[in-house]
């Protein structure tokens, strides 16, 4: 049985593509890997005003974020955007985007090699835009721009709904994929949030394709 | 969940309405601005483009024998045109911005009207599925990143069609969906389901809703 801590643990040094049906069980699944440790050697790199907003939207709506408020509030953000403000966090860096995706990925990774060293964690969160505005091509020249600076640290994407086109480029950029999708169950008329948790694609050999956990509501279970 | 409820608990959420047809989505709409009005609460709809305006003028026609209502309220409804005219068939203009083809510049503009004029009111967009057939979807994007970063607590509904579903879920708050339901019966009628698709709203989940016709809304 796996635990949410074993499982950071495993992914120390990978490039980790969370991808869920939807920003609410990604953020169930971030809450429940959210311990302080974690938290103090987090930082999130947050990407467009409509990211933005739509998190600062769902932490005032989701009850059970609450709990990891006050360690939210003093995890430093990276924003990517048009204004330097996030809504959440604290700001310790702005990047402005200039419309080239290649050239914003490498200010952003020379941006996390100056601030953070190797041991450190980067959330990355709202980059599944980005497949609605660049190509599959400019996306993977952007995430290399990228892992050129950062090669070490630790990186988890989270991504929602992206443009199908986009899709295959996460398994062919990502160490590991880890799917949260939304269960069918018994009954296809059943209104609970529950979702599956379980990995998808993996290099990692302690963490091959297998079922994580389960999703309900608010919290996460492990499946027995 | 009544419609007043579900009014209430998206207050100050971005709405995607997207519907198999505007008729459906104008009757849903209807039932939201009725709440609104109950509690008078100001409400501007923003319409892209002439066809668009035409199109909403020729359902309000067609639903005035059944609803007076709906007349009523579209008479007076405040409007911010986008387009080549500043002249509506419907409700009171307050502002007019010229389509000029520049759908990122457009969406600063009206992001810029509604922050400055509109500040507490709720917004309903028409006309977004006309743009998504004229402009790449990466235009799109950047022009609603122009708009939500100058509205960013307004209550916002934008009405378009079911096939930018995953696009509609990655931006907005919620996505209601209205399907209509194929009816071969004797009565031929315009019926449709409503349903929650996408909602990161915590006491609003993934569910049905309601059945809605001409003559009214039942809960699901």
């Amino acid at each position: 049985m796996m635990r949410p801590e074993d499982l950071v643990g495993i992914l120390e040094g990978a490039n980790t593509a969370i991808v869920a049906d939807d920003e609410y069980s990604a953020a169930t699944f971030v809450c429940e890997l959210a311990t302080r440790q974690l938290a103090e050697k987090t930082v999130i790199v947050v990407y467009s005003e409509i990211k933005c907003r739509k998190i600062e939207k769902l932490l005032s709506s989701k009850a059970y974020c609450s709990g990891i408020s006050s360690l939210l509030s003093r995890i430093p953000v990276v924003k990517v955007g048009k204004t330097n403000r996030a809504g959440f966090g604290n700001v310790v860096a702005y990047v402005e985007e200039r419309g080239d995706l290649r050239e914003m990925c490498g200010e952003i990774g020379s941006i996390l090699k100056r601030l953070y060293d190797s041991k450190e964690i980067a959330f990355f969160v709202g980059f599944d835009l980005v497949s609605y505005l660049y190509s599959p091509a400019e996306i993977v020249a952007g995430m290399e721009e990228l892992l050129t600076h950062i090669p070490e640290m630790t990186k988890f994407f989270l991504l929602t709904r992206m443009k199908r086109e986009c899709v295959p480029v996460i398994t062919n950029m990502f160490d590991v994929m880890i799917r949260i999708k939304r269960s069918r169950g018994f009954d296809i008329m059943a209104y609970n949030r529950v979702y599956d948790v379980f990995v998808e694609h993996s290099i990692i050999r302690e963490l091959p394709p297998l079922p994580l956990f389960r999703i309900d509501g608010e919290k996460m279970v492990n499946i027995v | 969940m009544d419609i007043a409820e579900l009014v209430n608990a998206l207050r100050g959420y971005s709405v995607a309405i997207l519907s198999d047809d505007a008729y459906g989505a104008v009757l849903f709409v209807n039932h939201i601005t009725s709440v609104m009005c109950g509690n008078s609460e100001d409400v501007v709809f923003v319409v892209y483009r002439e066809s668009t305006c035409r199109k909403l003028y020729r359902i309000m026609l067609s639903l005035r024998e059944e609803n007076r209502c709906i007349d009523k309220f579209f008479e007076s409804v405040k409007v911010v045109k986008v387009g080549k005219t500043p002249e509506t068939c419907f409700g009171e203009l307050v502002a007019f911005v010229e389509d000029n083809e520049n759908i990122v510049d457009v969406a600063a503009e009206i992001g810029r009207i509604l922050r400055n004029k509109f500040p507490e009111s709720t917004i309903v967009f028409f006309g977004f599925n006309l743009g998504i057939q004229i402009y790449e979807v990466s235009n799109i994007v950047r022009a609603l990143e122009e708009l939500f970063s100058r509205i960013r607590n307004t209550t916002y509904f934008v009405v378009s069609s079911r096939e930018v579903t995953d696009l509609m879920a990655n931006v907005f708050d919620v996505v209601v969906c209205i399907s209509k339901i194929e009816s071969f019966g004797m009565r031929p009628n315009n019926i449709y389901n409503v349903y929650i698709e996408h909602s990161i709203i915590s006491r609003i989940q993934q569910m049905p809703l309601y059945r809605i016709d001409e003559m009214g809304l039942v809960e699901l």
